[in-house]
């Protein structure tokens, strides 16, 4: 649990050698040493020992973090800035509440019943190609530069949640129940044993078919929501690929992870979120707690720094991002075809905050005639950071140029990556540079694989989705 | 005040003049441990801007620092006297690059590493190369005239500056040096300009001479249980005809420091450590690896490695490299590093390590020796507690003793930090209150109203400051 004595210490690490200033994206785009971490750590030592107070520029200077660690990973000391930052929100919020943007964003993750309508109008709003009006009236975007902002960044709606999509419980694909040993399709990878040939341990299914012993995990799915109301394709090919691969799928009611919270300054509604997602998760009865969001996963496996439940570890213990889970525990080789020539953009909170780097380039690399190209700087942080894209748009947009740029030059059809903020951010700033180059998270081309070994091409529709129980 | 910022809105746009206290907070230091908040900051992109605010600083008598990165380990980018910081960061083009003069001009806020980077596709190469090049500033590393490791072969900062652009604290712009390697009208103003910690003027444009990119290097690791072996094996590479690239040294405590932080495989019952690189054309640099993996096992190494190629050539830097954040780590309850950089002539390497481990005993300091022996600069970190008086005094004596030794061993009491106000008291031993008085007269000379960057260089009777950074 981060406490005082743990901010201190923090605090009291920095040397101030200035190595985060080669590092810090913001401060890369602005050259404004306030906005670096060495000045962010001064700061909040100022505002420590009472030389300032949160009525300033304070809180300004402290809402330009995209909390993306990179000063951390490069610090010599590790110092967590991120840590510091948030908890000057914390107190900035605590002051002088959240801005009515944050608000907004805050109250729509924290209320299904407020998101759904919505999101619904969101999708009404864009099939009427309302859109255009506030490109044809610049002085709109003027009056209201932050939810102009926010069209721009909102990719197509599907007007229904993921979670509204699926059942609870999805079981395992039929397919992937082999009668014969080995599997049918695909050599079993990763795991602690091989499962595939005469050694594989095999149990009966309900049907009466043999399955792998193993993938009977049960898994339970964080949807997270930028996968839910922005991206819900990305779950779509979550959900069917961890069914391929013999999981079954759990998806039980959940809240946001409450990193949108805890990053506005509002740790008491993140906490109050983190303790809702134990308690659903823990009853859930599930071996893993899996999610395809790079910020979900890396804040419900440190949930430990905000809550002091006992339970946590146990939550904590089970919670794995979707490439590490397949990597780890286990996964099919595709044998379908995707032939892309595709890079891979590094999330900050896999690659930084959950260590997490090889393990989507090793699933990208086991699909058949798929070319990948690594990018230069492929794990610069994209700008994103949440709400942070909207409300500072020119600097979050100056970032994600230089992002475009290092993905032009590897000509990639398809830049993937594993976070559907980064996919927002990227597809924003591609569109921004009339780029043409497709936004995907590494399971959505691991399914496209599986998709086309068993002949089914196209994607399933927007209902898609079996229940077998 | 209130009229001065007026008058300053005039000069730059409103957005580059920082009043805010807590914009103004982030200011208020460099790598060293004192701070003060200054009462301007001023973000000038041009030379023009750069002229129109010191010509308003002169009229006040206000102080005015030039700040770039603001990594400077000897207090160089502190307002010590508040006044205007000058943040030079937004000043950062290539201006022109000229492939066949080997000339490359450039604005004060560059980062060292991207010049590097941008001649370095080019096939040229800009040799020197400070710890902190990714973040550190051009105008930054000509104002203290910085070093690095390649420095035993390539020499510093003031070898590749052919010409400035400074503005005088008047206001007045003036051009010193030019384009051409060999130039000698008038005085020497680019040497005096540069290494002059901003206390002269203002560096707006630079002349960096480049030279070809060496077309190969090779890293070689030696393993010593002897410390004197390893001196020996110094002063005889240098003797040998054969000038490294890098040159640097670990002694015994760094290297199990370094070993339990980062466990790269180095003997923890080892004395020292050389780690060398050659460079050049690709058949010389074999000959000169050979010749000097030769010498190291003349001169009594346990052990050698030669890299083989770029990516075991890295790995054996990273020991190297995981020096500074392991020393942080030594003991919790040392969480301060003080850091020397003295400098001695080559041969007294071996002498000046040895007497500085008996200084340590004397005083009963924790000190960790490493640094770039080739060109006698060893880097002597006391590993200290700020908050414990007592043991602040003995590394206060011992620091004492450090300065004294390298001035006997005829060296100097820094290679490449600068003196800032860190040694500033102890100027006057190196030069004697004369040689002191002959630089006064340059400063007072240029800076008659003294606005530039004070209390650096010169003592101000403020007393030794010896202590925190922990950097």
């Amino acid at each position: 649990m981060v406490n005082e004595e743990r901010l201190y210490e923090e605090m009291n690490h920095c040397s101030r050698c200035g190595t985060c200033l080669a590092h810090c994206p913001v401060y890369r785009e602005t050259l404004e040493e306030q906005y670096v971490g060495r000045s962010k750590v001064f700061l909040f030592r100022a505002l420590w020992e009472g030389k300032l107070d949160t009525t300033g520029r304070l809180g300004q200077i402290f809402d330009l973090c995209l909390l993306c660690r990179s000063c951390t990973a490069a610090c010599p000391n590790g110092v967590r800035v991120d840590l510091l930052v948030e908890a000057v929100r914390q107190r900035y919020t605590t002051r002088h509440g959240l801005s009515v943007a944050k608000r907004t964003v805050l109250g729509l993750l924290g209320n299904e019943r407020s998101i759904r309508p919505a999101l619904q109008a969101g999708h009404l709003y864009q099939s009427l190609g309302l859109e255009g009006i506030l490109r044809r009236f610049p002085f709109l975007r003027e009056t209201a530069p932050a939810l102009a902002n926010a069209v721009d960044y909102v990719p197509k709606l599907e007007g229904r949640p993921l979670t509204d999509q699926y059942p609870e419980v999805i079981g395992p694909d039929p397919e992937s129940w082999t009668e014969t040993r080995p599997a049918k399709r695909g050599s079993w990878v990763g795991g602690e044993e091989t499962l595939i040939g005469d050694a594989t341990p095999v149990k009966k299914s309900p049907e009466g078919k043999v399955r792998p012993d193993r993938p009977q995990a049960r898994v339970g799915y964080f949807v997270g929501c930028g996968t839910n109301y922005f991206r819900p394709q990305t779950g779509r090919a979550t959900i069917e690929v961890l069914r391929h691969n013999g999981y079954e799928v759990v998806i039980p009611e959940q809240s946001c992870c409450g990193l949108p919270a805890l990053a506005a300054g509002d740790r008491k509604k993140a906490q109050e979120m983190a303790q809702a997602n134990l308690k659903y998760f823990l009853a859930a009865d599930v071996d893993f707690i899996v999610t395809d969001c790079a910020s979900c996963g890396s804040t419900l496996k440190e949930y430990g720094e905000i809550l002091d439940d006992p339970a946590v570890g146990v939550f904590t213990g089970r919670v794995r991002d979707i490439n590490e889970f397949l990597v780890r525990e286990g996964h099919r080789l595709p044998e379908g075809r995707v032939k892309k020539k595709v890079t891979y953009h590094d999330p900050c909170h896999l690659k930084r905050a959950q260590g997490i780097q090889q393990e989507p380039r090793q699933l990208l690399g086991e699909i058949p005639a798929l070319q990948f190209q690594e990018m230069a700087e492929a794990d610069r942080c994209c700008g994103g950071g949440g709400t942070f894209a909207v409300s500072h748009w020119d600097i979050a947009q100056k970032i994600g140029r230089r992002k475009v740029e290092n993905i032009r030059a590897t000509e990639a059809e398809v830049v993937a990556t594993a976070c559907p903020g980064c996919a927002l951010q990227i597809e924003a700033s591609l569109r921004g540079a009339g780029l043409k180059v497709e936004v995907r998270h590494t399971v959505e081309l691991l399914a496209e694989a599986y998709r086309e070994e068993k002949g089914i091409s196209p994607a399933p529709a927007a209902s898609g989705g079996v229940a077998l129980k | 005040m209130q009229g001065l910022i007026k008058d300053l809105r005039r000069i730059v746009e409103p957005k580059r003049l920082l009043t805010e206290l807590e914009d103004r907070m982030a200011y208020a230091y460099d790598g060293t441990f004192r701070t003060r908040v200054p009462d301007l900051v001023v973000r000038p992109v041009t030379t023009a801007e750069v002229s129109g605010v010191l010509r308003l600083a002169n009229r006040e008598g206000l102080p005015v620092v030039p700040r770039g990165g603001a990594t400077s380990l000897s207090g160089g980018a502190v307002p010590l006297q508040g006044g205007i910081v000058l943040a030079l960061t937004s000043m950062n083009r290539i201006l022109s690059f000229n492939r066949e003069d080997l000339l490359v001009m450039v604005e004060p806020g560059v980062v060292t590493a991207h010049l590097h980077r941008n001649v370095e596709g080019a096939g040229l190469f800009y040799p020197p190369d400070p710890q902190s090049l990714e973040a550190s500033t051009l105008g930054g590393n000509i104002a203290e005239n910085a070093g690095g490791p390649r420095g035993i072969k390539y020499g510093v900062t003031r070898d590749y500056i052919l010409g400035l652009e400074v503005v005088l604290p008047d206001g007045e712009i003036i051009q010193v040096g030019g384009s051409t390697v060999k130039n000698v009208s008038g005085y020497d103003l680019t040497r005096l300009f540069t290494g002059s910690e901003g206390t002269l003027g203002v560096i707006t444009r630079a002349n960096l001479k480049l030279i070809p990119k060496p077309e190969a290097r090779r890293r070689l690791l030696a393993v010593y249980d002897d410390l004197g072996a390893a001196g020996k094996t110094v002063t005889r590479i240098i003797d040998s005809g054969v000038i490294p690239s890098m040159l640097e040294i670990m002694d015994d405590t760094t290297i199990q420091v370094v070993e339990s932080y980062g466990h790269f495989g180095l003997p923890v019952e080892a004395a020292a450590i050389l780690i060398l690189e050659v460079d050049g054309f690709a058949e010389t640099v074999e000959r000169q690896a050979s010749i000097i993996a030769d010498l190291c096992r003349s001169a009594g190494a346990i052990r050698l490695e030669v890299a083989r190629n770029e990516k075991e050539g890295e790995d054996l830097l990273k020991a190297r490299r995981a020096v500074s954040p392991a020393v942080l780590r030594i003991d919790p309850r040392k969480p301060t590093k003080i850091s020397e950089d003295a400098t001695v002539p080559r041969s007294k390497v071996p002498e000046m390590i040895v007497r500085l481990k008996e200084i340590a005993r004397r005083h009963d300091v924790t000190m960790v020796v490493y640094g770039h022996a080739g060109d006698g600069f060893l880097h002597p970190n006391i590993i200290t507690n700020q908050d414990d008086p007592e043991e602040m005094a003995r590394a206060e004596a011992a620091i004492d003793e450090v300065f004294k030794l390298a001035l006997e061993l005829g060296g100097t009491l820094s290679g490449e930090h600068g003196i800032g106000y860190l040694k500033a008291p102890y100027l006057v031993n190196e030069f004697g209150p004369a040689g002191v008085k002959a630089m006064r007269a340059i400063k007072e000379a240029l800076d008659p109203k003294g606005i530039m960057n004070p209390g650096k260089i010169f003592d101000q009777g403020i007393g030794k400051m010896r202590a925190p950074g922990r950097g």
